[in-house]
Protein backbone atom coordinates (compact mmCIF):
# COMPACT_ATOMS: atom_id res chain seq x y z
CA UNK A 1 0.00 0.00 0.00
CA UNK A 2 2.77 2.37 0.89
CA UNK A 3 4.89 1.61 -2.39
CA UNK A 4 1.75 2.09 -4.05
CA UNK A 5 1.32 5.51 -2.44
CA UNK A 6 5.14 6.72 -2.86
CA UNK A 7 5.22 6.66 -6.68
CA UNK A 8 1.53 8.21 -7.21
CA UNK A 9 2.92 10.94 -9.35
CA UNK A 10 5.15 8.46 -11.35
CA UNK A 11 1.51 7.33 -12.90
CA UNK A 12 0.56 10.69 -14.34
CA UNK A 13 2.24 11.21 -17.57
CA UNK A 14 4.62 14.47 -17.52
CA UNK A 15 2.35 16.56 -20.08
CA UNK A 16 -0.80 15.97 -17.75
CA UNK A 17 1.58 17.05 -14.45
CA UNK A 18 1.97 19.79 -16.12
CA UNK A 19 -1.44 20.69 -17.21
CA UNK A 20 -2.70 19.95 -13.65
CA UNK A 21 -0.42 22.33 -12.09
CA UNK A 22 -1.05 24.81 -14.24
CA UNK A 23 -4.65 24.77 -13.85
CA UNK A 24 -4.55 23.99 -9.63
CA UNK A 25 -2.74 27.53 -9.86
CA UNK A 26 -4.56 29.25 -12.10
CA UNK A 27 -7.72 28.08 -10.20
CA UNK A 28 -6.17 29.05 -6.41
CA UNK A 29 -5.45 32.87 -8.36
CA UNK A 30 -8.84 33.26 -9.79
CA UNK A 31 -10.79 32.23 -6.34
CA UNK A 32 -7.89 34.23 -4.29
CA UNK A 33 -8.54 37.35 -6.17
CA UNK A 34 -12.15 36.88 -6.23
CA UNK A 35 -12.41 37.14 -2.54
CA UNK A 36 -10.14 39.70 -2.44
CA UNK A 37 -11.95 41.57 -4.22
CA UNK A 38 -15.29 40.68 -2.48
CA UNK A 39 -13.11 41.74 0.76
CA UNK A 40 -12.37 44.78 0.21
CA UNK A 41 -15.86 45.84 -0.84
CA UNK A 42 -16.90 45.42 2.85
CA UNK A 43 -16.92 47.98 5.56
CA UNK A 44 -13.76 46.10 7.56
CA UNK A 45 -11.18 44.56 5.57
CA UNK A 46 -7.74 44.15 5.66
CA UNK A 47 -5.15 46.57 5.32
CA UNK A 48 -3.33 45.70 1.72
CA UNK A 49 0.51 46.69 3.72
CA UNK A 50 -0.20 43.55 6.31
CA UNK A 51 -1.50 41.54 3.36
CA UNK A 52 1.73 42.36 1.43
CA UNK A 53 4.80 40.80 3.78
CA UNK A 54 2.85 37.90 4.17
CA UNK A 55 2.56 37.74 0.84
CA UNK A 56 6.05 37.99 0.52
CA UNK A 57 6.97 35.45 3.24
CA UNK A 58 4.91 33.20 1.27
CA UNK A 59 6.12 33.65 -1.61
CA UNK A 60 9.94 33.22 -0.27
CA UNK A 61 8.20 29.76 0.97
CA UNK A 62 7.52 28.24 -2.27
CA UNK A 63 10.46 29.19 -3.64
CA UNK A 64 12.18 27.21 -0.98
CA UNK A 65 10.41 24.22 -0.98
CA UNK A 66 10.75 23.90 -5.05
CA UNK A 67 14.30 24.36 -4.81
CA UNK A 68 15.14 22.31 -2.17
CA UNK A 69 12.80 19.47 -3.73
CA UNK A 70 14.26 20.17 -6.87
CA UNK A 71 17.74 19.29 -5.00
CA UNK A 72 16.60 16.33 -3.82
CA UNK A 73 15.66 15.13 -7.11
CA UNK A 74 18.64 15.42 -9.39
CA UNK A 75 20.50 13.86 -6.41
CA UNK A 76 18.47 11.07 -6.78
CA UNK A 77 19.11 11.11 -10.81
CA UNK A 78 23.20 11.02 -10.19
CA UNK A 79 22.89 8.21 -7.28
CA UNK A 80 21.22 6.26 -9.36
CA UNK A 81 23.51 7.04 -12.60
CA UNK A 82 26.44 5.88 -10.43
CA UNK A 83 24.57 3.21 -8.96
CA UNK A 84 24.56 1.70 -13.07
CA UNK A 85 28.53 2.44 -12.76
CA UNK A 86 29.28 0.98 -10.21
CA UNK A 87 27.08 -2.12 -11.10
CA UNK A 88 28.86 -2.52 -14.31
CA UNK A 89 32.13 -1.80 -13.04
CA UNK A 90 32.01 -4.58 -10.58
CA UNK A 91 29.97 -7.56 -13.02
CA UNK A 92 32.95 -6.93 -15.32
CA UNK A 93 35.16 -7.10 -12.14
CA UNK A 94 33.74 -10.98 -11.78
CA UNK A 95 34.07 -11.93 -15.23
CA UNK A 96 37.15 -11.23 -15.77
CA UNK A 97 38.30 -12.81 -12.44
CA UNK A 98 36.36 -15.91 -13.66
CA UNK A 99 39.46 -16.81 -15.49
CA UNK A 100 41.78 -17.87 -12.60
CA UNK A 101 38.80 -20.49 -12.08
CA UNK A 102 38.95 -24.12 -13.41
CA UNK A 103 36.62 -25.45 -16.15
CA UNK A 104 33.58 -26.31 -16.36
CA UNK A 105 32.84 -23.59 -13.63
CA UNK A 106 34.68 -20.85 -15.65
CA UNK A 107 32.63 -20.98 -18.64
CA UNK A 108 29.09 -21.60 -16.63
CA UNK A 109 29.94 -18.62 -14.05
CA UNK A 110 30.50 -16.27 -17.54
CA UNK A 111 27.19 -17.78 -18.94
CA UNK A 112 25.90 -16.43 -15.73
CA UNK A 113 26.67 -13.05 -15.96
CA UNK A 114 25.94 -12.62 -19.88
CA UNK A 115 22.54 -13.63 -18.43
CA UNK A 116 22.61 -11.56 -15.46
CA UNK A 117 23.27 -8.71 -17.70
CA UNK A 118 20.69 -9.72 -20.63
CA UNK A 119 18.09 -9.01 -17.88
CA UNK A 120 19.06 -6.14 -16.91
CA UNK A 121 18.73 -4.63 -20.38
CA UNK A 122 15.41 -6.54 -21.08
CA UNK A 123 13.88 -5.31 -17.86
CA UNK A 124 14.89 -1.75 -19.12
CA UNK A 125 13.52 -1.91 -22.44
CA UNK A 126 9.89 -3.80 -21.10
CA UNK A 127 9.69 -2.69 -18.00
CA UNK A 128 9.04 -5.96 -16.17
CA UNK A 129 11.36 -5.05 -13.38
CA UNK A 130 9.78 -7.52 -10.88
CA UNK A 131 10.22 -11.00 -12.77
CA UNK A 132 14.10 -9.21 -13.56
CA UNK A 133 14.56 -9.22 -9.85
CA UNK A 134 13.62 -12.16 -8.59
CA UNK A 135 15.71 -13.94 -11.67
CA UNK A 136 18.67 -11.74 -10.73
CA UNK A 137 18.04 -13.19 -7.24
CA UNK A 138 18.45 -16.59 -8.23
CA UNK A 139 21.00 -15.88 -10.97
CA UNK A 140 23.08 -14.89 -7.43
CA UNK A 141 22.31 -18.38 -5.93
CA UNK A 142 23.69 -20.29 -8.94
CA UNK A 143 26.68 -18.55 -9.56
CA UNK A 144 27.65 -18.90 -5.47
CA UNK A 145 27.01 -22.34 -5.75
CA UNK A 146 29.48 -22.74 -8.72
CA UNK A 147 31.41 -20.49 -6.65
CA UNK A 148 31.92 -22.70 -3.65
CA UNK A 149 32.10 -25.77 -6.27
CA UNK A 150 35.04 -23.99 -7.95
CA UNK A 151 36.99 -23.56 -4.45
CA UNK A 152 37.04 -27.08 -4.11
CA UNK A 153 38.52 -27.94 -6.97
CA UNK A 154 40.82 -25.41 -7.78
CA UNK A 155 44.95 -25.62 -6.51
CA UNK A 156 44.89 -22.28 -5.47
CA UNK A 157 42.30 -21.26 -2.87
CA UNK A 158 43.20 -17.49 -3.15
CA UNK A 159 41.92 -17.36 -6.94
CA UNK A 160 38.59 -18.60 -5.62
CA UNK A 161 38.84 -16.18 -2.48
CA UNK A 162 39.35 -13.12 -5.32
CA UNK A 163 36.13 -14.05 -7.37
CA UNK A 164 34.32 -14.57 -4.24
CA UNK A 165 34.67 -11.08 -3.28
CA UNK A 166 33.43 -9.58 -6.44
CA UNK A 167 30.44 -12.08 -6.31
CA UNK A 168 29.79 -10.55 -3.26
CA UNK A 169 29.99 -7.26 -3.95
CA UNK A 170 27.76 -7.52 -7.02
CA UNK A 171 25.01 -9.03 -4.60
CA UNK A 172 25.43 -5.94 -2.20
CA UNK A 173 25.02 -3.51 -5.00
CA UNK A 174 22.15 -5.35 -6.50
CA UNK A 175 20.51 -4.92 -3.01
CA UNK A 176 21.83 -1.16 -2.85
CA UNK A 177 19.79 -0.65 -6.54
CA UNK A 178 16.86 -1.95 -5.06
CA UNK A 179 16.75 0.33 -2.31
CA UNK A 180 17.64 3.43 -4.60
CA UNK A 181 14.46 2.67 -6.74
CA UNK A 182 12.26 1.77 -3.91
CA UNK A 183 13.00 4.73 -1.08
CA UNK A 184 15.25 7.56 -2.91
CA UNK A 185 11.80 8.57 -4.82
CA UNK A 186 10.41 11.86 -3.59
CA UNK A 187 7.80 10.08 -1.31
CA UNK A 188 3.98 11.46 -1.85
CA UNK A 189 3.99 13.17 1.79
CA UNK A 190 6.69 16.09 0.27
CA UNK A 191 4.60 15.87 -3.44
CA UNK A 192 1.52 16.99 -0.92
CA UNK A 193 3.48 19.59 0.93
CA UNK A 194 4.64 20.99 -2.58
CA UNK A 195 1.20 21.09 -4.31
CA UNK A 196 -0.37 22.48 -0.72
CA UNK A 197 2.20 25.04 -0.25
CA UNK A 198 2.46 26.15 -3.79
CA UNK A 199 -1.95 26.29 -3.75
CA UNK A 200 -1.54 28.34 -0.64
CA UNK A 201 0.77 31.00 -2.28
CA UNK A 202 -0.88 31.52 -5.03
CA UNK A 203 -4.57 31.74 -3.33
CA UNK A 204 -2.76 34.30 -1.58
CA UNK A 205 -1.27 36.18 -4.14
CA UNK A 206 -4.69 36.19 -5.65
CA UNK A 207 -6.32 37.58 -2.59
CA UNK A 208 -3.46 40.24 -2.35
CA UNK A 209 -3.98 41.30 -5.99
CA UNK A 210 -8.27 41.68 -5.76
CA UNK A 211 -7.57 43.80 -2.07
CA UNK A 212 -5.73 46.33 -4.45
CA UNK A 213 -8.78 46.67 -6.51
CA UNK A 214 -6.26 46.78 -9.35
CA UNK A 215 -7.06 44.57 -12.69
CA UNK A 216 -4.98 40.65 -12.42
CA UNK A 217 -1.37 41.46 -13.47
CA UNK A 218 -0.24 40.20 -16.56
CA UNK A 219 3.08 39.12 -14.87
CA UNK A 220 0.77 36.28 -12.92
CA UNK A 221 1.17 34.24 -16.09
CA UNK A 222 4.78 33.66 -16.21
CA UNK A 223 4.42 33.26 -12.43
CA UNK A 224 2.13 30.50 -13.15
CA UNK A 225 4.48 28.96 -15.65
CA UNK A 226 7.35 29.01 -13.76
CA UNK A 227 6.32 26.98 -10.93
CA UNK A 228 4.61 24.42 -13.55
CA UNK A 229 7.43 24.04 -15.60
CA UNK A 230 9.55 23.66 -11.97
CA UNK A 231 7.38 20.90 -10.90
CA UNK A 232 7.23 18.98 -13.86
CA UNK A 233 11.01 18.73 -13.91
CA UNK A 234 11.32 17.55 -10.75
CA UNK A 235 9.25 14.93 -11.52
CA UNK A 236 10.90 14.09 -14.71
CA UNK A 237 14.43 13.86 -12.18
CA UNK A 238 12.60 12.05 -9.70
CA UNK A 239 11.71 9.08 -11.94
CA UNK A 240 14.92 8.06 -14.17
CA UNK A 241 13.16 5.81 -16.03
CA UNK A 242 10.27 7.84 -17.54
CA UNK A 243 10.55 11.36 -19.25
CA UNK A 244 12.69 12.91 -20.90
CA UNK A 245 15.59 12.31 -18.51
CA UNK A 246 16.60 8.42 -18.30
CA UNK A 247 19.70 7.61 -17.10
CA UNK A 248 21.86 5.99 -19.73
CA UNK A 249 22.20 2.08 -20.01
CA UNK A 250 25.08 2.48 -22.35
CA UNK A 251 27.27 1.31 -19.79
CA UNK A 252 26.06 -2.32 -19.23
CA UNK A 253 25.50 -2.03 -23.16
CA UNK A 254 29.30 -1.51 -23.90
CA UNK A 255 29.69 -4.07 -20.75
CA UNK A 256 27.46 -6.80 -23.18
CA UNK A 257 29.50 -6.44 -26.09
CA UNK A 258 32.84 -6.53 -23.92
CA UNK A 259 31.57 -10.08 -22.96
CA UNK A 260 30.76 -11.25 -26.45
CA UNK A 261 34.40 -9.84 -27.81
CA UNK A 262 35.68 -11.78 -24.75
CA UNK A 263 34.44 -15.00 -25.66
CA UNK A 264 37.00 -17.32 -25.20
CA UNK B 1 20.89 14.00 -25.29
CA UNK B 2 20.37 15.69 -28.68
CA UNK B 3 20.10 19.13 -27.52
CA UNK B 4 23.04 18.40 -25.26
CA UNK B 5 25.06 17.36 -28.63
CA UNK B 6 23.48 20.85 -30.34
CA UNK B 7 24.54 22.91 -27.09
CA UNK B 8 28.43 21.73 -27.26
CA UNK B 9 28.69 22.92 -30.91
CA UNK B 10 28.41 26.60 -29.83
CA UNK B 11 31.44 28.04 -28.81
CA UNK B 12 31.27 29.37 -25.10
CA UNK B 13 31.16 32.88 -26.32
CA UNK B 14 28.40 32.66 -28.57
CA UNK B 15 26.46 30.69 -25.72
CA UNK B 16 27.12 33.95 -23.26
CA UNK B 17 26.15 36.04 -26.20
CA UNK B 18 23.09 34.17 -27.19
CA UNK B 19 21.90 34.03 -23.35
CA UNK B 20 22.61 37.90 -23.01
CA UNK B 21 20.75 38.51 -26.14
CA UNK B 22 17.57 35.73 -24.79
CA UNK B 23 17.53 38.26 -21.53
CA UNK B 24 17.83 41.23 -23.30
CA UNK B 25 14.91 40.46 -25.78
CA UNK B 26 12.78 39.27 -23.31
CA UNK B 27 13.57 42.19 -21.43
CA UNK B 28 12.49 44.60 -24.09
CA UNK B 29 9.22 42.57 -25.13
CA UNK B 30 7.93 43.13 -21.14
CA UNK B 31 8.95 46.50 -21.11
CA UNK B 32 7.20 47.08 -24.20
CA UNK B 33 3.66 45.21 -23.54
CA UNK B 34 4.07 47.09 -19.98
CA UNK B 35 4.18 50.34 -21.73
CA UNK B 36 1.11 50.12 -23.13
CA UNK B 37 -0.66 48.12 -20.67
CA UNK B 38 0.42 51.21 -18.50
CA UNK B 39 -2.52 53.60 -19.59
CA UNK B 40 -5.02 50.75 -18.18
CA UNK B 41 -3.29 49.55 -15.10
CA UNK B 42 -3.74 51.10 -11.79
CA UNK B 43 -1.12 52.03 -9.67
CA UNK B 44 -1.85 49.52 -6.58
CA UNK B 45 -1.36 46.52 -9.52
CA UNK B 46 2.51 47.54 -9.29
CA UNK B 47 2.82 46.38 -5.86
CA UNK B 48 1.34 43.10 -6.76
CA UNK B 49 3.77 42.77 -9.56
CA UNK B 50 6.31 44.13 -7.34
CA UNK B 51 5.93 40.80 -5.11
CA UNK B 52 5.46 37.95 -7.94
CA UNK B 53 9.01 39.70 -9.38
CA UNK B 54 10.53 38.86 -5.96
CA UNK B 55 9.53 35.68 -6.21
CA UNK B 56 10.57 34.44 -9.57
CA UNK B 57 13.96 36.31 -8.99
CA UNK B 58 14.43 34.02 -5.90
CA UNK B 59 13.34 30.98 -7.59
CA UNK B 60 15.17 31.57 -10.54
CA UNK B 61 18.97 32.27 -8.32
CA UNK B 62 17.99 28.61 -6.58
CA UNK B 63 18.18 27.09 -9.81
CA UNK B 64 20.99 28.08 -11.28
CA UNK B 65 23.03 28.17 -7.93
CA UNK B 66 22.00 24.09 -8.31
CA UNK B 67 22.44 23.25 -11.10
CA UNK B 68 25.85 24.95 -10.77
CA UNK B 69 26.34 22.68 -7.73
CA UNK B 70 25.60 19.68 -9.42
CA UNK B 71 27.94 20.82 -12.72
CA UNK B 72 30.49 21.45 -10.01
CA UNK B 73 29.99 18.18 -8.74
CA UNK B 74 30.28 16.50 -12.11
CA UNK B 75 33.71 18.18 -12.97
CA UNK B 76 35.31 17.14 -9.80
CA UNK B 77 34.20 13.97 -10.57
CA UNK B 78 36.43 13.91 -13.48
CA UNK B 79 39.29 15.42 -12.32
CA UNK B 80 39.27 12.68 -9.08
CA UNK B 81 38.44 10.05 -11.75
CA UNK B 82 41.74 11.30 -13.82
CA UNK B 83 43.71 11.53 -10.67
CA UNK B 84 42.60 7.94 -9.33
CA UNK B 85 43.89 6.64 -12.64
CA UNK B 86 47.18 7.66 -12.53
CA UNK B 87 47.36 6.07 -9.20
CA UNK B 88 46.07 2.99 -10.03
CA UNK B 89 48.19 2.71 -13.20
CA UNK B 90 51.41 3.15 -11.27
CA UNK B 91 50.32 1.09 -8.19
CA UNK B 92 50.16 -1.44 -11.28
CA UNK B 93 53.71 -0.69 -12.84
CA UNK B 94 55.25 -1.10 -9.35
CA UNK B 95 53.39 -4.16 -8.81
CA UNK B 96 54.60 -5.42 -12.37
CA UNK B 97 58.02 -6.19 -10.12
CA UNK B 98 56.32 -8.91 -8.76
CA UNK B 99 55.88 -10.66 -12.45
CA UNK B 100 58.20 -12.78 -14.24
CA UNK B 101 59.55 -12.25 -16.94
CA UNK B 102 58.95 -11.61 -19.92
CA UNK B 103 55.46 -10.91 -18.66
CA UNK B 104 56.87 -7.83 -16.51
CA UNK B 105 58.79 -6.19 -19.33
CA UNK B 106 55.63 -6.47 -21.76
CA UNK B 107 53.24 -5.57 -19.03
CA UNK B 108 55.61 -1.84 -18.38
CA UNK B 109 55.31 -1.90 -22.18
CA UNK B 110 51.58 -2.08 -22.33
CA UNK B 111 50.98 0.05 -19.59
CA UNK B 112 53.27 2.80 -21.03
CA UNK B 113 51.21 2.73 -24.20
CA UNK B 114 48.10 2.84 -22.11
CA UNK B 115 49.45 6.34 -20.28
CA UNK B 116 49.93 7.64 -24.02
CA UNK B 117 47.11 6.53 -25.46
CA UNK B 118 45.05 8.28 -22.66
CA UNK B 119 46.76 11.66 -22.62
CA UNK B 120 46.95 11.71 -26.78
CA UNK B 121 43.13 10.84 -26.58
CA UNK B 122 42.39 13.91 -24.25
CA UNK B 123 45.03 16.14 -26.36
CA UNK B 124 44.05 15.79 -29.71
CA UNK B 125 40.44 15.07 -29.31
CA UNK B 126 40.03 11.94 -30.74
CA UNK B 127 38.16 9.90 -27.96
CA UNK B 128 36.43 7.18 -29.65
CA UNK B 129 39.84 5.44 -30.86
CA UNK B 130 41.30 5.95 -27.58
CA UNK B 131 38.69 4.46 -25.72
CA UNK B 132 38.94 1.37 -28.52
CA UNK B 133 42.34 1.18 -28.17
CA UNK B 134 42.31 1.35 -24.73
CA UNK B 135 40.43 -1.40 -24.22
CA UNK B 136 42.35 -4.05 -26.40
CA UNK B 137 45.01 -3.55 -24.39
CA UNK B 138 43.57 -4.12 -21.41
CA UNK B 139 42.88 -7.45 -23.02
CA UNK B 140 45.92 -7.72 -22.98
CA UNK B 141 47.18 -7.05 -20.06
CA UNK B 142 44.47 -9.44 -18.78
CA UNK B 143 45.98 -12.00 -21.16
CA UNK B 144 49.31 -10.97 -19.79
CA UNK B 145 48.41 -11.49 -16.08
CA UNK B 146 46.43 -14.73 -16.38
CA UNK B 147 49.85 -16.16 -18.51
CA UNK B 148 51.73 -15.14 -15.85
CA UNK B 149 49.68 -16.72 -13.04
CA UNK B 150 50.38 -20.30 -14.37
CA UNK B 151 54.31 -19.80 -14.21
CA UNK B 152 54.87 -17.57 -10.78
CA UNK B 153 55.41 -19.83 -7.44
CA UNK B 154 53.70 -17.34 -5.85
CA UNK B 155 50.13 -16.27 -6.30
CA UNK B 156 49.49 -13.59 -4.23
CA UNK B 157 52.06 -11.30 -5.83
CA UNK B 158 49.82 -12.29 -9.34
CA UNK B 159 46.55 -11.39 -7.14
CA UNK B 160 48.14 -8.16 -6.31
CA UNK B 161 48.93 -7.34 -9.37
CA UNK B 162 45.63 -8.42 -11.01
CA UNK B 163 43.51 -6.22 -8.15
CA UNK B 164 45.27 -3.30 -9.50
CA UNK B 165 44.76 -4.16 -13.46
CA UNK B 166 40.84 -4.33 -12.22
CA UNK B 167 40.92 -0.96 -10.91
CA UNK B 168 42.49 0.33 -13.88
CA UNK B 169 39.42 -0.86 -16.25
CA UNK B 170 36.87 0.05 -13.47
CA UNK B 171 38.55 3.63 -13.34
CA UNK B 172 38.60 3.52 -17.29
CA UNK B 173 34.55 2.62 -17.26
CA UNK B 174 34.04 5.75 -14.99
CA UNK B 175 36.06 8.73 -17.03
CA UNK B 176 34.51 7.40 -19.74
CA UNK B 177 31.16 7.85 -17.86
CA UNK B 178 31.80 11.28 -15.94
CA UNK B 179 33.13 12.78 -19.72
CA UNK B 180 29.90 11.38 -21.82
CA UNK B 181 27.09 10.94 -19.57
CA UNK B 182 27.66 13.35 -16.00
CA UNK B 183 26.00 16.64 -17.92
CA UNK B 184 23.57 18.66 -17.38
CA UNK B 185 20.52 16.90 -19.26
CA UNK B 186 18.89 18.94 -22.07
CA UNK B 187 15.70 19.41 -20.19
CA UNK B 188 17.41 21.36 -17.22
CA UNK B 189 18.87 23.50 -19.87
CA UNK B 190 15.55 24.77 -21.46
CA UNK B 191 14.26 24.74 -18.24
CA UNK B 192 16.53 27.34 -17.20
CA UNK B 193 16.20 29.32 -20.38
CA UNK B 194 12.61 29.65 -20.00
CA UNK B 195 12.46 30.70 -16.15
CA UNK B 196 15.24 33.43 -17.12
CA UNK B 197 13.01 34.79 -20.19
CA UNK B 198 9.79 35.19 -18.14
CA UNK B 199 11.78 36.68 -15.32
CA UNK B 200 13.84 39.09 -17.45
CA UNK B 201 10.19 39.96 -19.43
CA UNK B 202 8.45 39.96 -16.14
CA UNK B 203 11.29 42.72 -14.64
CA UNK B 204 10.60 44.20 -17.89
CA UNK B 205 6.69 44.45 -17.30
CA UNK B 206 7.32 45.99 -14.33
CA UNK B 207 9.91 48.84 -15.35
CA UNK B 208 7.54 49.39 -18.27
CA UNK B 209 4.72 49.61 -16.02
CA UNK B 210 6.35 52.21 -13.66
CA UNK B 211 6.53 54.21 -16.92
CA UNK B 212 10.71 55.61 -16.33
CA UNK B 213 13.39 54.38 -18.50
CA UNK B 214 15.04 50.88 -18.83
CA UNK B 215 16.36 51.13 -15.37
CA UNK B 216 20.53 50.18 -15.61
CA UNK B 217 19.98 47.44 -12.90
CA UNK B 218 18.28 45.40 -15.26
CA UNK B 219 21.21 45.28 -17.54
CA UNK B 220 23.34 44.13 -14.58
CA UNK B 221 20.91 41.59 -13.87
CA UNK B 222 20.68 39.87 -17.15
CA UNK B 223 24.65 39.98 -17.26
CA UNK B 224 25.30 38.11 -13.86
CA UNK B 225 22.83 35.24 -15.03
CA UNK B 226 24.21 35.50 -18.66
CA UNK B 227 27.63 35.04 -16.80
CA UNK B 228 26.21 32.05 -14.26
CA UNK B 229 24.75 30.31 -17.13
CA UNK B 230 27.88 30.60 -19.04
CA UNK B 231 30.41 29.15 -15.76
CA UNK B 232 27.90 26.04 -15.52
CA UNK B 233 27.91 25.44 -19.17
CA UNK B 234 31.78 25.86 -18.95
CA UNK B 235 31.76 23.17 -16.05
CA UNK B 236 29.86 21.03 -17.80
CA UNK B 237 32.01 20.72 -20.92
CA UNK B 238 34.61 17.90 -20.07
CA UNK B 239 36.96 19.22 -22.97
CA UNK B 240 36.46 22.96 -23.67
CA UNK B 241 36.75 26.04 -21.62
CA UNK B 242 38.64 27.92 -19.45
CA UNK B 243 37.86 24.83 -16.89
CA UNK B 244 39.42 21.92 -18.76
CA UNK B 245 40.85 19.53 -16.71
CA UNK B 246 44.37 19.41 -16.85
CA UNK B 247 45.88 16.14 -17.17
CA UNK B 248 49.04 16.79 -15.42
CA UNK B 249 48.87 13.80 -13.00
CA UNK B 250 48.98 11.79 -16.21
CA UNK B 251 51.87 13.68 -17.95
CA UNK B 252 53.94 13.12 -14.26
CA UNK B 253 53.02 9.92 -14.81
CA UNK B 254 54.35 8.93 -18.05
CA UNK B 255 57.82 11.13 -17.30
CA UNK B 256 58.18 8.36 -14.32
CA UNK B 257 57.58 5.72 -15.89
CA UNK B 258 59.91 6.84 -19.50
CA UNK B 259 62.51 7.40 -17.10
CA UNK B 260 62.47 3.78 -15.16
CA UNK B 261 62.88 1.86 -18.63
CA UNK B 262 65.70 -0.66 -17.57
Amino acid sequence: MSMRLYNMVDYIPLWALFAITLIIACLSFEGGFRIGRWRSRQKEHEREVVVRSEVGAMLGMVTFILAVTFWIASAHFDASRQSIINHANIIRTAYLRADLLPEPHRTEIRNLLREYVDIRLEANRSGKLDYAIARSEELHNLLWAQAVAAKDKTSNPIFAGYFIQSLNELIALHTRRLAIRAEFNIPTAIWVVVYVIMTVAVFAIGCHAGLTRARRPLVVTAFVLIISVVVTLIADLDNPRKGSLRVSQETMVDLRKAMNSANH
Amino acid sequence: MQLNGLLDTLPLWVLFIATLTVGLLSFEGGFWVGKRWRRRTEKEQEIVVRGLIGGMLGLEAFMLAFTFGAAAAHYDARRQALLDEANAIRTAFLRADFLPEPHRAEIRNLLREYVDVRLEGVQSGKIEQGIARSEELQNQLWLQAAASREETPNTAYVVQFIQSLNEIIALHTRRVIAGNEFRIPGIIWIVLYTITALAAASIGYHSGLTGMRRPLVALALILAFSAVIYLIADLDRPLYGFLKISPRALVDLQNKMKAQIR
